[in-house]
Formats: C-alpha cells, structure tokens, sequence
C-alpha cells in the first residue's frame, strides 16, 4: 500500500512542477499601457533635397519609439497656409506617407512646408521641415476641368448683370497663375458662367453618386453662391437640346471669409432644371450623356446687391471628393 | 404480567418523552462607546464622530426531541447616542434547525457554517494581523463575530446533510452535502444565485482521501437574463501519516462557463496543485513545508472571495484632508471601525463570481490566499513553544512566482516572510502578575525586472506590518495594555484587472509610499473570566507620502462585556 502511494505521490509530484504553464504571457503587453515614450530615432523623412510630387514621389517618415503609441503628423505649407494631417498608432512611422496631397487648399510649388509629429498623452512635440519641388497632379483622379491656366479649356459666358467674369493673373491661386474672377450687382439670379463642353462618354463613372464636382472658391461678397449645371444629349445629336435634353442643377452657397475653402458635391445631389425651355424627361441623371457643364456666379436668394467670388481648380473627381 | 409490561412501557414512553423539550441559555452584553476626532487641518469634513451602542445576545438551544434540536441568537440592540431608547431593535441573528435523522444522517437546516478546503471553499482571514495584542484583539474579535467569521467558515443560508460510517474496523466514510442560496432574485435582471457542494472523505488508519466539489450558480428562471453561469470547482485531498510526520496533497481543477450564445470564452478551466509536508518534531516544535501551483485562470469563489469588501469606504470618516482624498478600509478600519447594522459593514457575506478587490497595501504577494490564482512556489511554517510556556515562537515564509507572465514575459518574484513571538516577561523575572510582551512582524515584496526595451517602470513593492504591545497585571485582574501597530507600504505594481469572464483585460499601475501608525493605550478590567471593562484611548497617523496627505484620528472607546 505505502509503496503504491509513493509512486502516485511521485507521479503527482513530478507532473506538479510541469503543470499549469502556458507559453506566453497573460493580458495585453503592459508596454502598451505604461511604457515611457522615448524617441529611439529622430524624425527625419526620406526627401531632404525636396519632394517633386508632380512626378508621382512620395515622402515616407522615418522615427523610431519606445513603445508603440498614438501618433499625429502635421503638415502646414508655410506660404499657401495648406494643410495635410495623417494619424497612426506603431513603434514607428512606417504606415506613414504623403502623396502631397492636401484637406483643403493645394500647397505650392517651391513652397517650404513645416512638419510636427506629436503623440496622444504626451507632450513630446518633433519638428521638421520639407521643400516641395512640385505640386502633385490631381487630374487623375477623375476629369480636371480646368485650373485656368489653358483658356482653350473652358469659355465664358457673360450676363448683362455681371460687372467682372474673367480669368486673370494672381498671387492667390489654388494651382499655377492664373484664377477666375468674378462679380455681379443686382438682384439677378446669375452673373454670367464659365463653361465647359466636351464629347458624350467622356465622364466613364456612371452613378451620380460616386461623382464629384470640386472646386476652390474665395468670396468676400455676402450671399454669394455658385450653380453647378449639367447637361445631357440624351438624342445623341451632339448638342443639348432645350425642351428635348434634360439639365441638372445645384446650388452652393459660399462661405465669405476672404479665404479659400474647397467644395466638393455629389453628382447624386443635383435636381433637375426646369428652368426657362428646360423639361423633365425620364428624371434620370446619365452621366455618360453629359456634353456641358456651366458654373455660375450667383446668389443665395433674390437680394439686391454684389455678389462674386475668386475661383481655381475645378476637377471631376470619381468615387469620393477631392 | 401484560399489566406489569403495559405499566413499564407506559413508563418508559413518558420517561423518553418527558425529556424534551431541554433549553440551554446562553448569551452576550456588549456596549460599545466610541468617540473620534478627526484633526483640525481638515475645515470642511465633519470632524467629530460619536457612537454608542448595547447589543444583548441571547441564545437559546432547545432539544425538541431526539432528532430535532434549535438553537437561534436573538438580538436585542439599541444606539443610545442620543439616549433615543425608541430606535432600539430586536433582531434574529441566527436560527438553525439540526439534528441527526440516525447513526449516518445529520442535518443542519438555517443559518450554517460551511468550510472545505483553501482551495474551494474557505473563508481567509482579513489582512493586518500578525501577533497583535488584546487591545486590537478585543475588537477584531467583536468584528469576526458582528459579521459572522467563526475560524474559516463561511455563514451561509441553506441546509447541509452530512454523517459518516465505518465500512470495516479501521476505517470511516464520512460525507457532507450542502445547498445554499447567495442571492435572491429581484424577478427583473438579476438572478437567484445558489450554491451546491459536498464532499466525500475516507479514513483508513493513518491514510485519508477525500473528493471536494462546489458549484457557483445562478438561474435565470422568470427573468430577462438569458445567461446561467457556473462556476465548479472540484479537488482531490489525501493524507498519509508515518509517526509525526504528515504528508498531503490536494490538486484540482475549475471550470468557468456560461450558456451565452454570445459571449466567445464559454469555458474558463483552471488548475492547482499542492503539496504538504508537516512534522512535529516534539510536543513544542511544529514544521511545515507546502508546494502549490495554482494556475492564472483558477477561479474558485468559495476560497477567493474576500471578507472585507475594499470597494466600499469606511464608515468612520470617509473623506480627508478637506475632501481631497477619499478613504480606503485599511488597517485602523478593519480592527475598529465597528457598525452593528448588517447594511453598513465594509465586511463581506456574500459569495460571487469576480474576484474582489483587494487593498495592496498589505501587500500583492498573496491576496486571495492559498488560492491566490497564478502563484507557484514554497511555503513553510515554524511554530515553538517552550514547556514552561513562557515563551512562543512562530515563523512563516513563503517563496513564490508567477505561473505565467501578467502583460510580460517575465514573471514577478515575491518573497515573504512573519516571524512572531509570545514572551511572559513575569515568568522569566518571577513575577506573580502577567507581563505579557506580544510582537510580531510580517514583510513581503514582489519584483519583477522589464526587459529595457519596453521602457517600463520595474515592478519593486514592499510592503511591512509591526505588530508590538505589552499587557500588565498591575494590581490583580486589573491590566494596563499598550499596542502599536504600523503599516508600510511603498513601490510600483501592476495590478490585474479581470472581465467577468475571469480573463484579464487590463493592469492598474500601482504606485504607493503609504505608512499608517495605531499606537493605543488601554486599561482593562476583569470581573471574572467571562466579563470585562476597557477604556482605550488610540491614535491613528496616516500618511501618503507621493499626494503629500496626512490625517490623523484621536479615538477613545469605552467597551464592556459581559458572557453568561
């Protein structure tokens, strides 16, 4: 009996101290919640002569952290006042890239740009700096309608009401040189347009709603408004037919801050115009069917007054907003 | 002769029967005057807490035939603060039913004391004691007894059916089975929670085993609930002595589960292991050596459940230093801060699936005791005494790790370690009146070493109880007793912070440097063995030293007790 059990309590004692273990730890990594962060790399990126991104470069951002943590990079243009921020969470900056892209105004071409990395929960604050040889090409995300500077790209259409539609040299553009100026007194519904035509099929998305409309605007005037309208060859005659083609439209009220602000609307937002000879025929808006796209200068209501803005970059984009 | 028998049978009938009903009385008067002052820095708290209350115990068994007896404390209790006789009250304390059906078959039925094992159902003592003399010891008795704390037992309402039987000459089969009930339903959201257990031993000369199961349920019957939970535990205990050495071992298991169609971890299981060794060397030396193992994902209810319940304040001056600080149940709290109303006691009665807080300022090192979950290590106890008794000696200490890293790879050393003595100074000077001096000291710390690529702060966390006091006879049952108690706790931790489920989810960073000090002076006196009066005047110094927080609190009390 005795030697019975004492095998058994040997057994039991060697199976004891191999018993209950696992191979990795238990919980979330304790460096995530309490680790100190320390700055293992310094930040620097991977273009210190300057990013072309009209050539389609990239800037990737190099640092290394202690532990991985909630991280923010702020990209200020330091003449165009543009603004790009990207958010992650790592031990490091892999994920991280720019493509030059913008959240609102374009940064410039030859402009310096201020960039700050800093982290959630901590007061850690990195800085460096970055010169941009060339602005990015943004048409190929969809149409560029136009950013003035080719005037074979677009015609303007004036109004009796409009005391200023035209194209002209500035400091303050979006892109390149060149702006669409523009200003209407009186209680008129429109202030004369700037037009674009082109060939059916040339927009290839065919739900409204996956396309944009986007355009820079820069108005002082109080009430001030833009119209976007379409038109379609529904006849396939090669022109819009008032009465037989349909139209559709959308009104955008501008924001008057004397500054730039980008606006972006859904094709899908758009209702149809019946305005003047315009009818409703199937209700239906066939973006391959657009031949012409006019924007105006406008107002908000039907006040008596001055009305008109600064204009720059209109680009058709495909799938979301520029 | 039918005449005769008839008047014998007669007899004996009446004979049997005019013993019961047999009543036995017992019973218990205490008053309770307390006073404290909180210090005078502090402008906005109310500063001044008084309290005065009577309690008589009475107890009654009665012998209500040969199988059915009842014994129930009634209690009958006024706050005579204000001398506000009106708001007295009159309380069942305890009512029990119990009696043996035969030989093989008792029953208890009411108000019940269970206890297993360390390791499934076990009621650990609360923290803050190591050798502590009578001037702490006279109110953390009235505490165990105020919240019903009788050695490890947990009191539980349910019935229990337990007995024994010899299956041969040598050997006993002996069984308990009990049910209880936790929580009642409200009928909405929460559901009855219940209790089943037992347990099966065998005693063969000096050989025992046994089997221990219990089971955490609730049932959701007529609720909106769609959840049961269980929580089983069952183990394996055996012995085996050989002259004065005593070898045991228990090893077992727990299974977590519910029935959610949603919840993903259906199953929790858990393991332990221990190992015993205990030899008396003599009448007065006393050693022992014990190995566990207990897994991280262990859930035992039953013996981890906590008998202070650290999320609740303490009664007694909850808010400090202007109301900066909130108050913990801490050392002073547990020993003194005694509430008569069931509602109120920072102690806890209930038994329920999470693990219970715990206050780490008497240290992490083993807070749910021998079932503390993720431990593996050593453990062993020294006791002597001297034949003239003039002098005990006690030692523990305890050398443990983690099973398995918490949030890291390396697992966290703790080492342990309470050495305590009894010394009768009178016997050792000749004297006739007791010189009793009491001390006792308890140490431990865990550690733990990060790896510098994680850039976090190691873990170091000491923690330290002094324990000292003398009691003097200086005129006959006349004693004069002074006690001093300290507490320190300092260091860095990361402290697990469980779902429901049992799985941990997150850590609590630990950081302390706290020291707390109770220096109380009292004069007892004795008016027989069963009856006494003691004035007590005690002060209690706490400070934090990382917020820069100190208070401190003035107590007088004046006690008398009186056991029929």
């Amino acid at each position: 009996m005795l030697s019975i059990i004492r095998n058994i309590v040997f057994l039991f004692a060697s199976l004891t101290f191999i018993s209950c273990e696992k191979e990795v730890f238990v919980g979330p990594a304790i460096e995530t919640l309490y680790g100190t962060l320390n700055v293992l790399e310094p930040f620097s990126n991977n273009k210190p002569v300057g990013v072309d991104f009209s050539v389609n470069d990239t800037v990737k951002f190099e640092c290394l952290f202690s532990i991985t943590n909630d991280y923010q990079i702020d990209i200020i243009g330091r003449n165009s006042g543009a603004k790009f921020t990207t958010n992650g969470s790592n031990i490091d900056l892999s994920d991280s890239y720019w493509l030059g892209n913008s959240e609102g105004i374009f940064f410039k071409k030859s402009e310096w740009c201020d960039i700050t990395l800093s982290f959630t929960g901590n007061d850690t604050l990195i800085s460096d700096s970055i010169l941009i040889l060339g602005e990015r090409d943004f048409s190929d995300l969809g149409i560029l309608l136009t950013s003035f500077e080719d005037p074979s790209e677009y015609s303007i259409v004036t109004s009796s009401n409009n005391d200023l539609f035209e194209v002209n040299n500035s400091n303050s553009t979006i892109e390149g040189d060149n702006s669409l100026n523009t200003l209407g007194t009186g209680s008129a519904a429109w202030f004369g347009a700037v037009r674009f035509s082109f060939n059916s099929n040339t927009i290839t998305e065919t739900d409204p709603n996956n396309i944009f409309f986007n355009g820079f605007f820069n108005s002082q005037y109080l009430g001030s408004a833009f119209v976007i309208k379409v038109f379609e060859d529904e006849n396939a005659n090669g022109i819009y037919d008032s009465g037989i083609d349909e139209a559709y439209a959308l009104k955008v009220g501008l924001t008057t801050n004397s500054q730039w602000n980008k606006y972006s609307s859904s094709f899908g937002s758009f209702v149809i115009d019946q305005s003047g000879n315009n009818v409703l025929i199937d209700g239906v808006l066939n973006p391959q069917n657009i031949i012409r796209i006019d924007i105006t200068n406008s107002q908000s209501g039907t006040a008596n007054g001055q009305f008109g803005y600064i204009a720059d970059y209109f680009l058709i984009s495909y799938n979301q907003p520029l | 002769m039918r005449l005769l028998l008839l008047t014998i049978s007669i007899f004996t009938t009446y004979l049997t029967y005019g013993q019961f009903p047999k009543f036995h009385v017992g019973g218990l008067a205490r008053s309770l005057s307390t006073s404290a002052h909180l210090d005078k820095e502090d402008t906005i708290n109310n500063d001044i807490s008084q309290d005065f209350n009577i309690v008589f115990d009475l107890a009654i068994k009665g012998e209500l035939n040969k199988h059915v007896n009842l014994y129930s404390e009634l209690r009958l209790g006024s706050n005579l603060e204000v001398f506000d006789t009106s708001s007295s009250y009159l309380n069942l304390r305890r009512l029990l039913i119990f009696g043996d059906l035969n030989d093989y078959i008792s029953f208890e039925i009411g108000d019940i004391d269970l206890k297993m094992t360390p390791f499934t159902l076990w009621n650990s003592n609360e923290e803050g004691e190591v050798n502590e003399n009578s001037i702490f010891s006279n109110y953390r008795d009235i505490q165990r007894y105020e919240n019903f704390n009788n050695d490890n037992h947990w009191r539980r309402q349910g019935m229990t059916v337990f007995g024994n039987k010899s299956v041969s000459k040598n050997d006993t089969i002996s069984y308990k089975f009990f049910g209880t009930r936790e929580f009642a339903s409200n009928g909405i959201s929460n559901p009855d929670i219940y209790i089943f257990g037992g347990d099966v031993n065998y005693d063969f000369k000096n050989f025992y085993s046994g089997i221990n199961y219990i089971d955490l349920f609730s049932n959701n019957k007529g609720i909106s609930l769609d959840t049961n939970f269980h929580n089983h535990v069952v183990s394996s205990k055996s012995a085996l002595k050989i002259k004065n050495l005593e070898f045991s071992s228990e090893f077992g298991l727990s299974k977590l589960s519910n029935s959610s169609t949603i919840l993903n971890n259906k199953w929790i299981d858990g393991e332990f292991v221990s190992l015993g060794f205990k030899a008396n060397f003599s009448k007065n030396l006393f050693i022992s050596l014990n190995y566990r193992s207990v897994s991280d994902d262990f859930s035992s209810p039953g013996a981890q459940t906590k008998r202070i319940n650290y999320s609740r304040s303490p009664n007694l001056f909850p808010q400090v230093s202007n109301s900066l600080n909130n108050r913990e149940v801490s050392l002073n709290e547990i020993i003194t801060d005694i509430n008569f109303i069931r509602s109120q006691s920072f102690y806890n009665r209930t038994i329920d699936y999470s693990l219970d807080k715990f206050n780490p300022i008497f240290g992490v090192s083993e807070p749910y005791g021998l079932a503390t979950p993720n431990r593996r290590g050593f453990s062993s106890k020294i006791q002597f005494n001297d034949t003239s008794k003039t002098i005990y000696l006690y030692g523990k200490c305890a050398v443990l790790s983690d099973l398995i890293g918490e949030g890291v790879d390396q697992k966290r050393k703790y080492l342990s370690f309470s050495v305590a003595s009894d010394v009768y100074i009178n016997k050792i000077l000749n004297f006739n009146k007791t010189i009793l001096l009491k001390s006792g000291y308890h140490y431990s710390n865990s550690k733990r070493k990060h790896s510098p690529e994680i850039f976090v702060d190691d873990v170091d966390f000491n923690n330290s109880i002094l324990d000292i006091g003398i009691e003097m006879e200086a005129i006959k049952n006349f004693y004069l007793i002074f006690g001093y108690k300290s507490i320190n706790a300092s260091g860095i931790d990361y402290l697990s912070v469980r779902n429901d489920d049992f799985i941990i989810s997150s850590f609590d960073k630990l950081q302390l440097d706290i020291n707390q000090k109770i220096s109380s002076f009292g004069l007892k006196y004795n008016f027989n063995k069963k009856s006494s009066l003691l004035l007590n005047y005690q002060e209690m110094k706490f400070s934090n030293n990382l917020l820069d927080s100190n208070f401190k609190i003035n107590q007088f009390f004046i006690l008398v007790q009186i056991r029929f």
